[in-house]
């Protein structure tokens, strides 16, 4: 057994303690969902600054709104990447053009365009954070699979490990990830 | 794993030969159930394809900047009186005979300064490692250690020997102090095997702490200590 100790009944508890204005609380959330988020702010605002700025009022906002989430309606997760989103949006609209950092200027001008390439990175950016809890040896195998961009052949003979246990372990993984999400989405 | 499902995750991830994957998709035209398996699965594959590369590697955020009203605030744990009292009923932080205390809680060193020194070959975010040995309720032959990474933001617990979870209870670590004072850490469950590996996010100092705690709790939606520690060690 193996992976982030993250339960349904522990991101009650620190609801809870949230709504109780509890600063560890909040620092533990962070601790949790700050990479996911500023990964996502990162990509979709594509300016190292702006994230962090946004990434403070994202937890800002989850601090003061706290006894807004309903353990019940959804995932603190889901909650979280909500606010991000919507800052996200709240930031690219106010924005005022400027001249764009070549590094960076794809990512923002696919992000500016529009609503919905932003709900599809916040999705990719919650599937991250999903797979962080996976047990270990299957998050491996999806990461040498599709970020890798191995085989299952090309993966046992780089890792050692017999091409049986890398396809159980990479079917497990796929399903386990997708039993997830569908336990996120309430289906 | 049966051979449907390994055609399956090949099959999804375009690793079956021309041949193989035409076989595949007869036999998924006449079998509904290995259809919906397939399509409950394939969205995911696509979007494992899509998810960009700065994800599977994600940047490290900046620190936490707490709000300006927590400045008046002190967390529960740390309040006066009139805080909400952690319920401590049947808790006793049980010493461990002498002889036991030696060799079960020690802790072993930080290995931090070492790298920041230069030496040793560990990982570059080890820190310190803490043995858990077992308490009063815990079972025979129960172990566990815990590795808190070097910036004390997170360790990784690993424990052996322990009883296997019912349905309804699991297993909750703990930073405690022997006045009463802790905080709850992740909770987890032990199978058959005994055994558990899990990462814990350690959202303040261990040190502020006297002990590293395994309980064991009951499914009853009581965030509480259940008084009932199967594994304890010394943070210091």
């Amino acid at each position: 057994m193996a992976g982030k100790a993250t339960s349904s009944r522990e991101e009650g508890r620190l609801a809870s303690r949230l709504r109780e204005r509890d600063p560890v609380a909040l620092r533990q959330t962070y601790d949790q969902l700050g990479r996911i988020t500023f990964g996502f702010l990162l990509k979709t605002l594509g300016d190292r600054g702006a994230a962090e700025d946004v990434q403070q009022q994202v937890f800002l906002e989850v601090w003061r709104r706290a006894e807004s989430f309903d353990p019940e309606r959804g995932s603190l997760l889901t909650w979280v990447m909500t606010i991000a989103r919507s800052r996200a949006i709240d930031h690219l609209r106010r924005r005022v053009p400027e001249p764009l950092d070549p590094e960076t200027a794809a990512t923002r001008t696919d992000a500016g365009g529009g609503a919905e390439e932003i709900e599809e990175l916040a999705e990719q950016w919650r599937l991250r954070d999903l797979l962080d809890r996976l047990p270990e040896a299957e998050a491996e195998m999806l990461r040498l699979r599709f970020y890798g961009e191995l085989t299952q052949s090309e993966i046992s003979a780089r890792e050692g490990i017999p091409l049986g246990t890398v396809k159980t372990r990479m079917f497990n993984g796929l399903r386990r990830l997708r039993e997830m999400i569908d336990e996120e989405d309430g289906s | 794993m049966n051979e449907a499902s390994e055609q399956i995750s090949a099959y999804l991830l375009g690793e079956l030969d021309p041949e193989r994957a035409a076989d595949f998709e007869r036999r998924l035209a006449g079998d509904a159930e290995l259809r919906e398996e397939v399509e409950w699965l394939r969205p995911l594959v696509g979007r494992l394809e899509r998810m960009p590369a700065e994800a599977w590697e994600p940047a490290e955020p900046p620190p936490l900047a707490m709000p300006p009203e927590v400045g008046t605030e002190s967390a529960p744990a740390e309040r006066g009186p009139g805080r909400r009292r952690l319920r401590l009923p049947t808790l006793t932080l049980r010493p461990l005979p002498a002889a036991g205390l030696a060799t079960l809680l020690v802790a072993i060193g930080l290995v931090a300064g070492l790298l920041v020194a230069g030496g040793g070959s560990a990982e570059p975010d080890s820190g310190a490692e803490l043995v858990l040995g077992r308490i009063d309720d815990g079972p025979a032959g129960a172990s566990g250690d815990v590795e808190v990474a070097a910036n004390d933001s997170r360790a990784t617990l690993v424990v052996e020997g322990l009883d296997p979870n019912g349905s309804d209870q699991f297993y909750e670590a703990w930073l405690l102090d022997a006045d009463g004072k802790m905080i709850a850490l992740g909770s987890f469950r032990v199978g058959e095997d005994g055994r558990a590996e899990v990462q814990v996010p350690i959202p303040v100092s261990p040190a502020q702490y006297t002990f590293f705690d395994v309980s064991l709790q009951e499914d009853n939606g009581d965030p509480a200590h259940s008084g009932v520690s199967v594994l304890r060690g010394s943070t210091s």
